[in-house]
């Protein structure tokens, strides 16, 4: 019964398409073809090597400081809807005055906006907390304050960040990269922090012994923020280490 | 002398013998006596030292659930909040609250101020201090720290308590120093059970002689005269009974104890010993405890009455606790704030205030374990680090991921609904004669892996086996998501096809030949659909179709893809695995099912967070472990799927029964209706739940049938007041209408459209041919004639 529905529709479409402008179809056809996307890896896994989200290096995404340690600001244009809703304010300001203000590096508070859902809000304010604690040395309470971050809201990829980053800094390295992982995938698009996990994948790949996957988180880092000096410093280093090999 | 013959010689031969032979045996008796004794103190001795030198006392572990977090903006009811509270020992007061543990709520303001309790969380002490939360429409919108003005994002409310680990008795208590004990404390202590504690060695003869002259005018034993070394003496070794040889030997040790220790040394061991009233199964003993369980403060904060009332309930704890009768206790308290006085400890101003205090009316919140299958599975946990004598005796401090507001709430939906059950099935109560119908929940956070709850049977009491983790059952349908996963991942085996949810599919009866067997897998109720959509096929649970697809993604596909989401279970590459033929736990399911709700990231799940010893060291940490297994894309389009399982297919009875939050699961029925499964979840929270009997018996239920309700009824309520959030499509995704009945791309023209999830460049790009737009021509792809053919036929 549904192959005659089947056989019946075919026929339709071809005398539709004999008599009614076939030309016109074809035309479209092309500019359709002309705009299809990319098709996406069908992979389970995640790919090792991620393609630039915002295009290829050299693009508008493309830093203009150049001379000093760029900062997330610098970046600001390419990031993605759901993160638009936690960027600062000031950020969006039409004439980019504010880009200026003395945010510090990297504040996370600074993105809490009235428009952000409560769950980000004190998730990004943990965040901070931990943040602070890993910089003072103190692993531990940094990990509990982290876990908080992505209990309370899972999309949070600053946590899964400065998650990996602790563990980093406690020796675990697989558990550093697993993060990574995860925080990769919700930095979509926002370029300067996709640098920043892409230069603690390289550290956590070069501490692991794998000096080819760290080369290359390392150049994916700077491809996507050629300011980032982690990335940079560890470049030099694996060149360092293997040219002597070579010789 | 001369009337003396030889027969008073005799006389008084054989008197001068029998003194000679009673004075030996005097002699003999009193040097054996002495060396007896001797030995016998000596003994004693032995026992004293060895207690008062070695360990005292036994600390049983205790479990704790996981904190409860207020944050800013963050959506409460005030019910549960006041529960909580309640839970947590905290006193409603009338007055803004000035002392910890005591919290107002101000209708009218919405305002609720609370003077939070000390916590000893892991390496945080926490220094309670009063905060003001303001409220609109259930909203929190405000929380400020009253002492210090700090506005605050973020609170914490203590753990609950869970229940302790112990061994025979549950004896609570924490030690103090004689120095950290108020003068005053030890002072009431001693008016009222020794007053000539300084003056005496351990027995005092002026106060036996008084005892027994009271008791002999009253005509029954009234008054004791027993010290405070006897009173301890006879808790650290004696029983209860009331004998002369009991009382000799407390006697004997109370001397032994004061010759060897000081009388700080006893003191301070008696207000650590002391038995002080009871909470549930858990004993309160020694000063601290009782201070802090009478009136949630530090010694050093206790008022004059208030020691007095703690000395006052040694007598008889049980019937002198304010919680029982404040007449009684206020009574007893001026009866020790009198010899007070008498003793000259306290002035009579001091003693006129004291008698002033009006003893506050509390409730009294008993620890019950409400979550005795998680804790046997935290016992089971904990047992690969520790022993039962560390956990019965070394008092280490377990932090859990345990909620017990979803714990009460999964207990009591599983109860209910499994009496519903049988109610409504007739069938379902006869067997129960033989076998009792069972059931169990588990709950995951799926970000962390945190379990929330755990209830492994209907009725701890009747059967302690507990089926979350213990029971191995067949998944039945609940399995097939990891078919339909593998197909979206790996494709065809043979031929490299993709699948997308829009692909057709055969649903008719067909043999699967493997390793020179055949299996032929048949629907429910023999009903069988023909050409469907990959995402019609899971919807309505079809066993046919699902082997198809199985079949072409190859077995060992899709147990790679079970074992990648977390099951652990050995499963066969078999065909039947494709329809859930292998045993798996309830736990393995919420597992491997949490990490399509995060995602694609498997977390490991987490019963215990961190372990404490008494002094505050953290043990063992257990911490959040992530693993990216599946990529963001094809999880978002599997939890897509199963959405459509919830709004339209085998699991549409959560939407009838009024849950309506954006939520992906799947119905579970084995073959032969021995099981019955629901698995969903939020992206949140997930619930599994099981219904059958342990004895294998038919249950003759679907999943939806039996387990289904069960888990809308706990998600309705666990999720109520939460922000509703959904599935977010990542970077990758296009989201296309189609025509469910050909699979292309929907026009006007189809009476029924789904937005169905693609990988970007696999969306299809023809129209729907069975019914097409006027002028939809214009817009459509030449068809291409193979992709029209169902995946196979046989």
């Amino acid at each position: 019964m549904r192959d005659k529905e089947f056989a019946a529709a075919r026929k339709r479409e071809i005398f539709s398409r004999r008599f009614l402008g076939s030309l016109v179809a074809l035309l479209i056809l092309v500019l359709i073809q002309a705009c299809a996307p990319r098709r996406v890896s069908r992979s389970s896994f995640p790919s090792p090597r991620i393609s630039s989200p915002s295009g290829a290096p050299g693009s508008r995404t493309k830093p203009v400081v150049q001379g000093r340690k760029i900062k997330e600001q610098d970046l600001g244009e390419n990031r993605s809807v759901p993160q638009a809703r936690v960027r600062d304010q000031r950020a969006r300001s039409p004439f980019g005055r504010e880009r200026l203000s003395p945010l510090p590096d990297d504040s996370l508070i600074a993105k809490i906006t009235p428009r952000t859902s409560p769950q980000r809000a004190v998730s990004l304010r943990f965040t901070e907390e931990g943040k602070r604690l890993l910089e003072a040395g103190e692993y531990a309470r940094a990990l509990g304050r982290l876990e908080k971050t992505i209990a309370i809201d899972s999309t949070n990829g600053y946590g899964y960040y400065y998650l990996a980053q602790t563990h980093y800094h406690m020796g675990r390295y697989r558990e550093s990269l697993n993060f990574l992982d995860v925080a990769e995938s919700l930095f979509t698009g926002e370029t300067y922090w996709l640098a920043k996990v892409f230069a603690l994948k390289g550290e956590s790949f070069r501490a692991l012994g794998v000096f080819r996957r760290a080369g290359s988180s390392y150049s994916q880092a700077l491809r996507l923020n050629p300011g980032n000096q982690v990335a940079s410093e560890g470049l030099s280093r694996i060149r360092g280490r293997t040219q002597p090999s070579l010789r | 002398m001369a009337s003396s013959g030889p027969g008073v010689f005799v006389l008084k031969r054989s008197r001068s013998q029998t003194h000679k032979t009673a004075l030996f045996f005097i002699i003999f008796f009193v040097v054996s006596g002495i060396i007896l004794g001797a030995w016998y103190v000596t003994h004693l001795d032995g026992i004293v030292t060895a207690k008062f030198e070695g360990r005292k006392w036994r600390f049983p572990s205790k479990i704790y659930s996981d904190a409860y977090l207020l944050y800013v903006g963050m959506n409460v009811r005030m019910e549960d909040l006041r529960e909580k509270l309640r839970r947590l020992s905290y006193r409603k007061s009338r007055k803004v609250p000035r002392a910890k543990g005591e919290y107002r709520y101000l209708k009218r303001a919405d305002l609720l101020e609370i003077y939070l309790h000390n916590f000893a969380y892991p390496l945080e002490p926490f220094k309670g201090f009063p905060v003001r939360i303001t409220l609109q429409n259930a909203t929190i919108t405000k929380m400020e720290n009253t002492d210090s003005g700090k506005e605050l994002f973020s609170l914490e409310l203590e753990p609950e308590l869970v229940t302790g680990l112990y061994d025979s008795i549950w004896q609570e208590r924490r030690l103090v120093r004689l120095s950290d004990v108020p003068p005053l404390m030890v002072q009431a202590i001693l008016a009222i059970e020794d007053e000539r504690f300084y003056h005496h060695l351990g027995i005092d003869p002026v106060a036996i002689l008084r005892a027994s002259w009271v008791n002999l005018r009253r005509g029954g034993i009234v008054q004791g005269g027993s010290t405070l070394t006897q009173q301890l003496m006879k808790n650290f070794f004696l029983g209860d009974e009331r004998t002369y040889e009991r009382k000799a030997k407390e006697a004997l040790m109370a001397l032994v104890a004061e010759r060897k220790y000081s009388k700080g040394e006893i003191i301070e061991n008696y207000l650590n010993e002391i038995y002080l009233g009871q909470k549930g199964a858990q004993g309160i003993f020694g000063i601290w405890e009782a201070s802090q369980f009478y009136f949630s403060k530090e010694l050093s904060q206790l008022t004059i009455g208030e020691m007095a009332l703690l000395a006052g309930l040694i007598k008889a704890p049980n019937r002198y606790s304010p919680y029982r009768s404040v007449v009684l206790a206020s009574r007893r308290r001026n009866v020790v704030l009198r010899k007070m006085l008498e003793s000259k400890f306290i002035t009579r101003s001091q003693y006129q205030r004291a008698r002033g205090e009006v003893v506050q009316r509390r409730e009294l919140m008993k620890v019950a374990n409400d979550a005795p299958f998680y804790v046997d599975f935290l016992k089971r946990d904990l047992a690969e680090n520790y022993s039962n004598e560390v956990l019965t005796a070394e008092g280490l401090r377990v932090f859990t991921s345990l909620d017990l507001q979803l714990q009460r709430m999964a207990e009591k939906v599983l109860t209910e609904g499994l009496k519903r059950l049988e109610k409504d099935y007739a069938h379902l109560r006869k067997i129960g004669e033989e076998d009792h119908l069972e059931g169990a929940i588990v709950v995951i956070k799926p970000q962390t892996g945190a379990i929330k709850a755990m209830v492994g049977g209907r009725d701890y009491q009747k059967s302690q086996f507990n089926r979350v983790f213990q029971a191995k059952r067949q998944p039945g349908s609940i399995f097939k998501p990891f078919v339909y996963l593998a197909a979206l991942a790996h494709g065809s085996e043979e031929g490299g096809r993709q699948f997308t949810p829009a692909t057709l599919v055969e649903d008719s009866p067909f043999i699967w030949e493997y390793e020179g067997q055949e299996w032929q897998p048949a629907n429910y109720k023999e009903e069988y659909f023909g050409i469907v959509t990959f995402r019609r096929s899971l919807e309505k649970s079809l066993n046919s179709a699902t082997a198809r697809i199985a079949r072409d993604v190859g077995i060992k596909n899709v147990r790679d893809m079970a074992y990648r989401l977390g099951i652990q279970s050995s499963l066969p590459a078999v065909p039947s695995l494709a329809l859930g033929s292998a045993e798996v736990t309830p736990l393995e399911i919420a597992v491997a099912f949490s990490t399509l709700a995060n995602n694609g990231v498997r977390t490991r799940p987490l019963a215990v967070k961190q372990v404490m010893d008494q002094g505050g060291r953290v043990l063992e940490r257990r911490d959040i472990r992530v693993e990216r297994v599946i990529t963001p894309q094809l999880t978002f389009m599997m939890n897509h799927l199963l959405e459509g399982v919830l709004d339209r297919g085998t699991g549409r009875g959560t939407r009838l029964r009024g849950f309506d939050r954006p939520a992906a699961g799947k119905t579970g029925s084995t073959n032969d209706l021995k099981d019955s499964w629901f698995v969903g979840y939020t992206p949140d929270l997930l619930a599994v739940v099981w219904v059958g009997f342990d004895n294998q018996s038919e249950l003759g239920l679907s999943g939806a049938q039996a387990a289904l309700p069960i888990w809308t009824d706990f998600m309705k309520r666990a999720t109520a007041r939460t922000p509703v959030t959904g599935f977010i499509p990542p970077p990758g995704i296009r989201m296309i209408d189609i025509d469910p009945l050909s699979g292309y791309r929907a026009t006007p023209n189809c009476p029924q459209v789904i937005r169905e999830a693609f990988l970007e460049g696999e969306e299809p790009s023809g129209y729907c041919p069975l019914h097409p737009a006027p002028f939809a021509q214009f817009f459509t792809e030449p068809v291409n004639s193979l992709s029209w053919f169902p995946l196979s036929r046989q």
